[in-house]
């Protein structure tokens, strides 16, 4: 859509056209018709200056109250959100948020990033219309405690998501060894990826996970029990790239996985390691000669070297 | 040495004389002078068809005020993503027009090609609707209530407009 008036279009294609644009004195007359003023907002240029210069610095919040100021400010929304490329409703709950993600979904046609951890409102129902219509471009999907969402919305994101590179699903119970397997089976670009409190993981289907995507930067698998030295094996022997960890509350790991990612992981940063009862400092140790960060403090060996309790004063008595 | 300026003539036929170097922030008046070579010819008349008196004399009171900022060197910056930074006063009081005076300003400072009054006007414009009730927005905007639940009906309205989200 674009609101220029005709005389505007003649007065631009004779400056383009290289004709004389300065003379000695002007042949018009003095008294012309006045050119209309824009007449509203909305009789400005669309597609150059309203949506990429005005509409992508407005939060949702602010585009949804303009929707609602006429029909064509709802078409002018409309088309502002076709273009959005991120979504950020992360631990938004509040009311009619549910109507509003259907008018997201409806409209949006190409998001990267869809950040909606934490929303109880989350159906499937209302997921999968969004996910039909983005699945060509996202590569960023949180869907952390999603509580109320099943692996049928999952189905796409592993399937038809080709470019994922980022995806979370903390503390989805719904999280099968089934859909594991389908993610190690469709996807191959992973750089960070979060399992944390999905019991319902087998440890084999791990194994097998982390030895195809290969390619994790990021990797959090906190209170997962499944998760084992033969895992952490396998992400030494084949995550070779890998930066930050988490395996706070993996009661099965020992100092053995550890030990693996110590002697493969070399660009390790981050180690975050507690409530890991069998995961002792003998593990610990060569990992802190790196300075990483890890997570659980280091034991105060250095200073109980000399115990200054063992003088009295009653020894200097004895002079 | 006399400083050189250039006529500028208004929609209305209205002549302002101004400094090269104040028009030049246009970059639609620059190409035309870089190609004409007409800076030194007192009587040169640049017509402006489309900008009207009052807008032009305001674009190019904020020019002389601007002249001696750093834009030019900046255009490569034009990749990068822009963040929208804080306004300065004077720019500020300069902008505190009705909105179809800065929806004017906008339409000129596109025409001609002003690259820092643009990025201004857009950032009070977002700003005129950041944090605004539909109401509010209406108002500053004259934007016309085209709907009604009477002419909807009730149901087809409340589908239609989603009334002020809360988020």
């Amino acid at each position: 859509m674009c609101t220029l008036h005709p005389e505007e279009e003649a007065h631009l294609m004779a400056m383009a056209s290289g004709g004389q644009p300065t003379r000695t004195a002007s042949p018009r007359p003095l008294v012309t018709a006045s050119i209309a003023a824009p007449r509203s907002l909305f009789d400005v240029c669309w597609d150059d200056v309203l949506i990429p210069q005005v509409a992508v610095y407005l939060s949702l919040k602010d585009l949804f109250n303009l929707r609602c100021c006429s029909r064509t400010a709802q078409r002018f929304v409309e088309a502002a959100l076709e273009k959005r490329q991120e979504l950020h409703l992360s631990g938004n709950n509040t009311k009619n948020i549910d109507v509003a993600f259907r008018v997201l979904a409806r409209c949006c046609q190409r998001l990267e990033v869809l950040h909606l951890a934490c929303c109880r409102w989350l159906t499937d129902e209302l997921l999968l219309p969004l996910l039909a219509n983005n699945k060509k471009r996202l590569w960023a999907v949180n869907l952390n405690e999603c509580v109320n969402i099943t692996a049928l919305s999952l189905q796409p994101i592993i399937v038809e998501c080709k470019e994922l590179r980022v995806l979370k699903l903390s503390k989805c119970q719904w999280l099968t060894t089934g859909a594991v397997d389908a993610l190690t089976l469709h996807q191959s670009k992973l750089v960070e990826f979060d399992i944390s409190y999905c019991g319902a993981i087998g440890e084999r289907c791990l194994i097998i996970f982390f030895r195809k995507l290969n390619k994790l930067t990021v990797l959090s698998l906190a209170n997962t029990p499944s998760v084992t030295d033969q895992v952490l094996i396998q992400i030494g022997n084949y995550c070779r790239e890998l930066e930050h960890i988490n395996v706070i509350g993996c009661a099965a790991i020992s100092d053995y996985g550890v030990h693996a990612l110590t002697v493969h992981c070399l660009r390790l940063r981050t180690l975050l390691i507690r409530r890991c009862p069998r995961v002792t400092e003998l593990s610990l140790a060569p990992l802190r000669q790196r300075r990483l960060y890890i997570d659980r403090p280091q034991p105060d060996v250095g200073l109980n070297a000399y115990n200054l309790n063992d003088f009295y004063p009653s020894d200097f008595l004895v002079y | 040495m006399v400083t050189p300026t250039i006529k500028l003539e208004s929609s209305e036929g209205v002549i302002f004389p101004t400094e090269v170097r104040v028009a030049m922030v246009s970059e639609t008046i620059k190409t035309m002078l870089d190609h004409f070579a007409v800076q030194n010819d007192e009587n040169a008349i640049v017509p402006l068809h489309s900008v009207s008196t009052f807008t032009l004399g305001k674009i190019l009171a904020w020019a002389n005020h601007h002249k001696d900022d750093d834009d030019q060197s900046t255009e490569g910056e034009e990749l990068k993503p822009r963040r929208p930074y804080a306004i300065s006063p004077w720019d500020a009081i300069f902008l505190m027009v009705n909105s179809t005076t800065l929806l004017e300003i906008i339409l000129a400072a596109k025409q001609l090609q002003i690259k820092g009054l643009l990025e201004l006007t857009y950032n009070v414009v977002a700003n005129m609707i950041r944090g605004k009730t539909p109401e509010e927005i209406r108002f500053i905007f004259n934007i016309p209530e085209d709907v009604s639940p009477s002419v909807d009906g009730e149901l087809r309205w409340k589908d239609l407009f989603l009334w002020p989200m809360d988020f």
